[in-house]
């Protein structure tokens, strides 16, 4: 098995917000050569897949397919493909078209997110920025004292579940799933961490660092910062201080966490 | 809101322990992904969820998907062989790892929206982002949300003013509603304009959808959001009200703006 961790994949949703394409989505039985068939109409018309997400749903008896098209090129009218994926056995539904909201493309049907099986939401960097920053803006350091306990209780709440779900009380063990998570969410771009008399724990692009690059000059991970202090406080039951010792935000390569257990 | 059809993304699920995660990734040319889930199809091997991306301006493309070998006819090992060998492929990997008894792929992944980073929030991290700070600071939680809300409606105005271009609070709000849309924030949405006053009518908008069943509106930073905007754009201090609230057992959350306070 390949199973380092190479550079990132890009998952890109609904990036092409210009220019000559169209949104599909297509519904279909789960039947293995359904994506070929479809994708051997898309090559046929001369059109080229651009970004999107397929997915198998109802309990693996669906699966659909949200995909962008660049149509720049393409030898036939976007109708006529859309009717011969109409026609192939095991297709159920298509829908396509362009919504435009001022100079702006948008998919005309509805996109719905699950992650492990919940509702998932996305959060642009934009906006992501924007909240971090409005709460230093308008809170300042007392902001950061928001963060923080929040964090803390965050930190505590999630111990008491990953530890039920594991069945897990080993803090390294638990870290590294934290880490995993994060990773999978898109929260960081990668972990390391050492688990010793202290505990130290790396990020690399934290979610919460990342949009006040170049506007910090002290570590900024307030409510990381107090999710570690929670997370590690609820599995081993000791009194813990975490403190973050180096931030992206302030020019470091990653941000780093450092937890020393308190007599 | 409209009965449509809704179609899911799944960005990662609870997978079966033999779930094999690929990542390949090629010159982004017309006809790529039809060979190569032909090989897929030809190995007995069922592709499940996954997404695909072209980048560096459009020259590569690459596609991470998961795989269910459990009826193949042939390996894993052979069918990665074999993606290698068409033309125009640069780099195949494959793999899983299981973390704590999770099965996730072994590679890192980025996710953007519309050009920019993107963050996953599943409902049980806001879910316990929300309640962590009720618990931890009752009412001043509320406070700091809508503030936060507030200033950061105000930060979008400008920054949507000078990256694209719009401006006026009609516009604003349109554009919000299609973006959090688009971002899984909220199911649907209705907007309705008035001289004195505006409705916003949002479907299964994710700040009160996470406290589902706590009894009361909680759409705090909503609230502040829509004030930052009316504030930036008209300049006047508006009156927002959340009337319904889906926290509170309503069908959906609206909110009532009063641009002059009687």
């Amino acid at each position: 098995m390949d199973d380092e961790r190479p550079g990132s994949y890009l998952c890109s949703i609904f990036s092409f917000i210009r220019g000559e394409v169209v949104f599909l989505a297509i519904e279909a039985e789960n039947v293995i050569g359904v994506l070929e068939s479809i994708t051997d109409i898309f090559r046929n018309a001369g059109m080229s897949v651009l970004d999107g997400f397929h997915s198998v749903h109802n309990d693996g008896k669906m699966w659909c397919w949200v995909l962008t098209v660049d149509t720049s090129s393409s030898t036939k009218p976007v109708e006529d493909v859309v009717n011969e994926i109409k026609g192939l056995p095991h297709v159920l539904k298509v829908e396509h078209g362009v919504k435009r909201v001022g100079e702006l493309l948008f998919p005309p049907f509805k996109t719905s997110f699950r992650f492990m099986g919940d509702r998932a939401f996305i959060w642009r960097g934009e906006f992501m920025k924007d909240f971090f920053r409005s709460i230093r803006r308008r809170w300042g350091d007392v902001g950061a004292v928001f963060l923080y306990h929040t964090g803390l209780g965050v930190g505590r709440k999630a111990a008491d579940e990953y530890m039920e779900l594991l069945k897990e009380r080993d803090v390294k063990k638990l870290l590294e799933f934290n880490g995993e998570l994060w990773v999978s969410l898109g929260w960081v771009k990668d972990y390391e961490m050492e688990v010793n008399e202290d505990i130290v724990v790396r990020f690399w692009d934290l979610f919460e660092c990342q949009g006040l690059i170049g506007l910090a000059k002290t570590p900024s991970g307030y409510f990381t910062r107090g999710v570690l202090a929670g997370y590690i406080n609820k599995i081993s039951g000791k009194n813990v201080v975490v403190r973050e010792v180096k931030c992206i935000a302030r020019g470091d390569p990653y941000c780093e966490f450092v937890a020393r257990f308190e007599e | 809101m409209p009965e449509t059809k809704s179609f899911p993304c799944i960005i990662f699920e609870k997978y079966p322990r033999n779930t094999v995660f690929f990542a390949v990734e090629a010159k982004n040319v017309t006809g790529i992904i039809a060979r190569i889930s032909s090989i897929f199809r030809e190995a007995g091997m069922s592709i499940l969820n996954g997404f695909h991306a072209p980048h560096d301006g459009g020259e590569k493309w690459c596609w991470v998907f998961a795989v269910d070998p459990s009826s193949a006819t042939r390996t894993v090992e052979e069918v990665a062989e074999d993606i290698r060998g068409l033309s125009d492929v640069l780099d195949v990997r494959y793999g899983t790892k299981t973390v704590a008894g999770i099965v996730v792929p072994p590679f890192s992944i980025d996710f953007k929206m519309r050009e920019t980073r993107a963050f996953v929030f599943d409902e049980n991290a806001i879910a316990l982002f929300l309640k962590s700070l009720w618990d931890r600071w009752g009412s001043a939680g509320a406070v700091f949300l809508y503030h936060t809300g507030r200033w950061a409606g105000k930060t979008m105005v400008r920054a949507w003013g000078r990256r694209l271009g719009v401006s006026g609070f009609e516009n604003i709000l349109a554009l919000m509603a299609v973006m959090y849309h688009i971002s899984g924030l909220i199911k649907g949405y209705e907007l309705q304009m008035d001289v004195d006053e505006a409705v916003i009518r949002l479907y299964e908008y994710f700040e009160c959808y996470c406290l589902r069943g706590s009894g009361k509106p909680c759409g705090y930073l909503m609230k502040g959001v829509i004030a930052g905007i009316v504030e930036e754009c008209m300049g006047i201090e508006p009156s927002v009200m959340e009337r319904m609230c889906i926290a509170a057992g309503d069908p959906y959350c609206e909110f009532r703006v009063k641009f002059s306070i009687e």
